[in-house]
């Protein structure tokens, strides 16, 4: 799965220009910056409904910015989390969502858009 | 202008949301949860409410249902509800809660601006990829307040809302119509409708020049004062 969804970036870039494509990213990484310390708290708690919650808010936010890996990895840990899987594995998607959110943050979206 | 709430805990859908409604020209407030917009409710009177479906303390579904006992109060806007479920069972209770339109997150820009322009009347028309052209010279009523040049200059989205009875030929300019030593623009869309006795243009534009951004500014200005 790509890192990023250069169409949907193409449609935000259609709504309102480079500023608003730049002013909504800013946003995303910020409110992930903050959610993402919530989300392995929770897991280090065994607070599996907060990390489907989480989750899927993490899953919402990629989403609208076209960050599709990390949208795939918050769905997948969502759907692990409600189904109540191990911790191990819910520490893997974790991790895997951490590397894709880090990976994306260093791309300038102004530059992927289609 | 007609007013709409939206309604989200993501920042990001709030973000994506108002602009689309923005740009069909509509005045747009937010509020982060269902509490802030019941407050806003009280204040304002809204044609149209945006409304997540999911959200804590108090969900989009009880939200509407509030609004639609207090009809008295509220007045009876038409109510959009995004979900991130795709579960039937959500649709089936938006539906019965009173919901117009029920869209699935992320929100598909199209498809919002259908479910608006299809519930507000907008009267729609989609025009060519070479957009609208204002045969005379205009006076912008609201453009002044809802056009945005970006910091690098370079690109801008302006809804226009023009008086009535303006002749609109299709399939040249819209801006370089009207400020030809100024701008160059290309068009790529465009929508218009009849509202209220007033045109409603909502226009995209790409690759924007201003050529003179010191001369743009003196003739909006001379512009804002003279309408």
């Amino acid at each position: 799965m790509a890192l990023l969804n250069s169409a949907r970036l193409g449609e935000l870039y259609e709504l309102g220009g480079h500023a608003f494509v730049r002013e909504i990213w800013q946003v995303f990484l910020e409110t992930t910056a903050h959610d993402l310390p919530l989300l392995q708290k929770s897991l280090i708690l065994g607070d599996l409904s907060q990390v489907a919650q989480i989750a899927h808010r993490l899953k919402s936010a990629s989403g609208n910015v076209g960050a599709e890996r990390m949208q795939g990895c918050c769905y997948t840990l969502e759907l692990a989390a409600n189904a109540g899987n191990d911790e191990l594995t819910l520490m893997n998607l974790c991790s895997e969502i951490v590397i894709s959110y880090h990976e994306t943050a260093r791309l300038e979206p102004t530059k992927n858009v289609a | 202008m007609r007013r709409a709430l939206v309604v989200d805990d993501d920042k990001t859908i709030l973000m994506i949301t108002s602009q689309v409604l923005k740009n069909l020209g509509l005045q747009v407030e937010t509020a982060a949860d269902a509490h802030q917009a019941l407050r806003m409710l009280k204040l304002l009177t809204f044609d149209l409410i945006v409304t997540d479906a999911n959200m804590p303390s108090l969900s989009g579904f009880e939200l509407l249902e509030i609004v639609k006992r207090n009809e008295k109060n509220f007045g009876s806007p038409k109510i959009v509800m995004l979900t991130g479920r795709t579960a039937q069972k959500d649709h089936d209770l938006a539906i019965t809660a009173g919901a117009h339109k029920f869209l699935r997150k992320p929100v598909v820009v199209d498809q919002l601006k259908e479910a608006v322009t299809d519930l507000l009347g907008l009267d729609e028309i989609r025009v060519a990829r070479d957009g609208i052209n204002v045969s005379e010279r205009v006076r912008w009523m609201d453009a002044f307040e809802i056009l945005r040049v970006y910091e690098d200059g370079v690109e801008f989205t302006a809804p226009v809302l023009l008086r009535a009875g303006l002749q609109l030929d299709i399939g040249s300019r819209i801006l370089a119509g009207i400020a030809p030593a100024f701008v160059q623009v290309e068009v790529t869309n465009s929508i218009a409708g009849r509202r209220d006795g007033e045109f409603l243009i909502s226009a995209k534009f790409r690759n924007v020049q201003i050529d003179d951004r010191e001369r743009m500014a003196a003739w909006l200005e001379a512009e804002r004062k003279a309408s």
